[in-house]
């Protein structure tokens, strides 16, 4: 950015660009990650049952903690509202994935 | 706490809401596991990963807009009218998805998985249209509030917060309905 103001100001503007810049690149990382994850879950072969619900599990696990963490920016609250709905994450979706895993 | 400590009240609720009736299709499906089986050969693994991609996409544009509502004083771009879009997008692959199983002959009564199926993910609809109205109403908003940054940072984050939840819920929705079948 050029500096015409005055050099305070335009290096408090840079540090808010970068910011801005170092959120944006971690969100879009995680972002093409959950739809590259959301594939791969697709595609898991059907043969290996057990180990295609555990992969189902893990990758849901993750793309929700992400969503927690990142998107409702969670990471910035007290514990315990991260907890809850981490909590309830891990019991959706393992209820989810045994109720499967015990159709075999 | 990001956001309004009343709005995460709002949200755990509709959560716990969801949450109940994931378990309790999965005590259903123990129940009736032949039932449940031939129902979920029915539905479409297409439109489930489309509508998966486009939710994340949604909430992926979101994330972009509150970030440029609270570092510049400018407008959020078009990450809500995109957002918005991706939540049309979503609508209109469920509603034809609809018609695709009632054209087959499924209905809401049809048998217990129907039913669940329908009402579930109708009511997750729902939240969709809601959070597309949201959206739309949130950036014309923010176009009349221009110098009350507060305001606009508080208004953008509350409805990014509601559609990311949304989105959570369909992250787990996904694999109980498609993938996992």
């Amino acid at each position: 950015m050029d500096c015409i103001i005055s050099h305070a100001v335009c290096t408090k503007l840079n540090e808010g660009d970068g910011l801005i810049n170092s959120n944006t690149r971690r969100v879009t990382i995680i972002w093409l990650m959950m739809l590259l994850l959301t594939l791969a879950v697709v595609v898991l072969p059907r043969q290996q049952w057990l180990m295609m619900a555990v992969s189902v599990w893990l990758v849901t696990v993750a793309k929700g903690l992400w969503i927690i963490r990142y998107f409702m920016e969670l990471n910035r609250a007290p514990l315990i509202w991260q907890r809850i709905l981490q909590g309830w994450l891990i019991l959706t979706v393992s209820a989810v994935t045994m109720t499967a895993i015990r159709q075999l | 706490m990001p956001g309004d400590l009343a709005l995460w009240f709002f949200l755990c609720a509709e959560l716990a809401v969801f949450g109940l009736l994931i378990i309790g299709f999965c005590l259903v499906r123990l129940q009736y596991p032949e039932m449940f089986y031939h129902g979920l050969q029915q539905l479409h693994m297409a439109a489930g990963i489309a509508n998966t991609l486009v939710l994340l996409s949604g909430s992926y544009f979101l994330v972009l807009a509150v970030e440029r509502v609270r570092h510049t004083d400018t407008s959020p771009g078009g990450y809500f009218f995109a957002a918005a879009a991706c939540g049309m997008i979503y609508i209109i692959i469920k509603i034809s998805e609809y018609q695709q199983l009632y054209a087959d002959g499924y209905s809401l009564h049809y048998d217990i998985f129907f039913g669940f199926y329908f009402f579930t993910t109708f009511f997750h609809l729902l939240h969709v249209l809601a959070g597309v109205v949201l959206l739309l109403l949130t950036q014309a908003w923010l176009k009349k509030k221009k110098n009350d940054q507060l305001s606009r940072r508080k208004g953008a984050e509350s409805v990014a917060y509601y559609w990311h939840m949304v989105d959570l819920v369909w992250i787990v929705l996904f694999p109980t309905l498609y993938v996992l079948s």
